[in-house]
């Protein structure tokens, strides 16, 4: 059984080089929207990501100009969006609204 | 004849210009009738794009009206949630181990192991949501060893969905939630039913989970029956901070088979109603910094019926409560800290038994504490993927209620000693795919714990478990 278990954690440490994941991540977007923007919007990101369906989101983002999309969800979150802490982390915040956006179809859980 | 001479001179002249006259006119009335024709062809080409346009209309109606009628009535969004394991097992018998009743046991010093056990577990999520506050979650669940037996001796598991034999599917969660008061300071969310209570704050990062439910996983980790109401309260108090009241009940003898169905009339065995309340609150949550309180009281906790040693009887009350932080990225500035968590939890249980009974072997009050810290850390090789390191102290009478913590030697966070854990937690596709591989240490220094509270923890069997487990997992 020795053999098996090192077959089961070679084939576990092989699949770990097959890591191919995704950079951006929309539970981290989450987080940033709750620690950089929720107290200044005053309202849940949930609520900031149902501002603007799926594709309009994604339009912003392709033509480079999310950040004046969400200062039109969100006019007193203007300090952070302009910010250049924003560049660094658009891609999660990105992430965030569009899989939370008003036609995603999510169904939240509490 | 002058006269005449002229009048034919000036009737060819005015002959000859209304030829002229007429020979354009007769050109420019060609080509209008040029220009009418290619007007009409446009026409006839616009009158034809038009009609394919209708034609077109009509076609993307009828497809709408197919998605209409296939999806518009499909009221249930469903999820999936598989994971394959390996677990490979081991226990040690102390060598003054003993039975719950205090006698030598006789497995002292014995060790036990299983190098191979297999598991499946398939969560299938739905969902369906009315309006923004209205809206219903569930999960059915399937979770088994390979080769595990049935209830029916000689059938087994890996037959059931093939062959006909019962109708037995398990209920994980199932709940609604119902919000209303938005517009106030304090707006409130109601619920009910089967709610998700397991793998709660803290519990997430051992099972490879982001996403985590409310209840402290310190002290509570257990599929909840009950009610529940939420006041949210980051208007009036901190940023993301709720109060969730909980009533539910945990156990309940009624059953259909007697002359009296779902009435227990046998008062005898007091084999009553186990009820809770639970109430989990969000002190501080900015997305980064996570405080989180609970405190929970169970009533007719099971123990144990000092006149005839009968166990499993309503012996007391049992109070517990929680304190837990998390920091979620330690420094925006260098991305590994960034990326890095590290949270701390303290609690307690305290045990109150009634006159006539005993709970953990005592009749006295007893208190019971813990300490729980953990650390992750990126790997640095995979893209996400981190490293968890975990360390939790029990005291004697330590006794949460953490019957469904998924580590397959029994609750790591319920040991009364020492319990060590490391961890690897692997993205491979996204989230969609991702693995695990999970070592645990529980070195006890009393009685194990895993029943409620009729075992004395005093009585010792276990010296110390360990697991080793590793799985893939799909979610979409």
């Amino acid at each position: 059984m020795r053999t098996f278990t090192k077959t089961a954690l070679v084939a576990l440490l092989s699949m770990s080089v097959l890591s191919i994941s995704a950079s951006a991540d929309a539970d981290k977007g989450k987080k940033l929207y709750q620690k950089n923007l929720k107290e200044s919007c005053g309202f849940t990101g949930a609520v900031f990501a149902a501002k603007f369906k799926q594709a309009d989101w994604e339009k912003a983002y392709k033509a480079g100009t999310l950040n004046k999309k969400m200062i039109e969800a969100c006019p007193a979150g203007k300090e952070f969006i302009e910010s250049d802490k924003f560049k660094k982390v658009e891609e999660h915040l990105y992430d965030f609204v569009h899989t939370n956006a008003k036609d995603s179809g999510n169904i939240p859980n509490c | 004849m002058k006269k005449i001479s002229l009048s034919i001179v000036v009737a060819t002249v005015v002959s000859g210009s209304l030829f002229a006259d007429e020979a354009a006119m007769q050109a420019q009335i060609n080509m209008l009738m040029q220009k009418i024709e290619k007007l009409e062809k446009a026409q006839g080409i616009v009158q034809e794009n038009q009609t394919e346009l209708k034609e077109t209309q009509v076609t993307q109606g009828d497809i709408l009206s197919k998605v209409n009628s296939q999806s518009a009535n499909d009221n249930i969004k469903w999820d999936i949630d598989f994971r394959s394991a390996y677990h490979n097992i081991g226990y040690q018998y102390a060598d003054n181990a003993k039975t719950r009743t205090g006698v030598s046991d006789s497995l002292a010093g014995k060790n036990f192991s299983n190098p191979s056990l297999l598991t499946n577990r398939l969560w299938l999520g739905m969902g369906s949501k009315v309006n923004d506050n209205l809206f219903f979650n569930g999960q059915l669940a399937a979770y088994y060893n390979w080769g595990a037996d049935t209830n029916v001796a000689e059938d087994k598991i890996w037959q059931e969905s093939s062959r006909p034999n019962d109708v037995t599917v398990r209920l994980r969660q199932a709940y609604l939630v119902y919000k209303f008061g938005q517009d106030s300071d304090v707006p409130i969310n109601a619920s009910v039913g089967r709610r998700a209570a397991t793998d709660g704050f803290l519990a997430n990062h051992r099972e490879g989970t982001q996403d985590t439910g409310s209840p402290l996983a310190h002290i509570t980790n257990m599929e909840i029956d009950g009610a529940m109401m939420q006041f949210n309260l980051d208007k009036v108090f901190l940023p993301g901070s709720y109060l969730k009241v909980v009533y539910g009940r945990a156990h309940d003898p009624v059953n259909r088979d007697t002359p009296t169905p779902y009435i227990d009339v046998n008062t005898s065995d007091a084999d009553n109603q186990v009820d809770f309340i639970i109430l989990p609150m969000s002190i501080y949550d900015n997305g980064q910094n996570k405080l989180m309180a609970q405190y929970s009281m169970i009533m007719n906790s099971k123990g144990e019926r000092i006149s005839d040693n009968a166990i499993k009887t309503a012996s007391g009350t049992t109070h517990l409560a929680a304190l837990s932080y998390q920091l979620d990225g330690l420094n925006e500035d260098i991305d590994f800290l960034d990326n890095s968590t590290v949270f701390a939890s303290i609690a307690m249980t305290s045990t109150n038994p009634n006159n006539g009974y005993r709970m953990l072997g005592s009749t006295e009050n007893q208190t019971g504490y813990s300490f729980w810290a953990g650390f992750l850390f990126p790997d640095m090789m995979t893209n996400g993927g981190r490293f968890g390191v975990e360390y939790n102290y029990g005291s004697k009478y330590w006794s949460p209620m953490t019957w469904a913590e998924d580590t397959a030697i029994g609750s790591k966070i319920a040991t009364r000693g020492n319990a060590y854990e490391g961890y690897w937690n692997i993205p491979i596709v996204g989230k969609n795919l991702s693995a695990q591989l999970r070592y645990t240490y529980l070195d006890h220094h009393y009685r194990a714990n895993t029943t409620c509270y009729w075992d004395n923890p005093l009585y010792p069997n276990l010296d110390h478990s360990q697991e080793l487990r590793a799985f893939v997992r799909y979610q979409y």
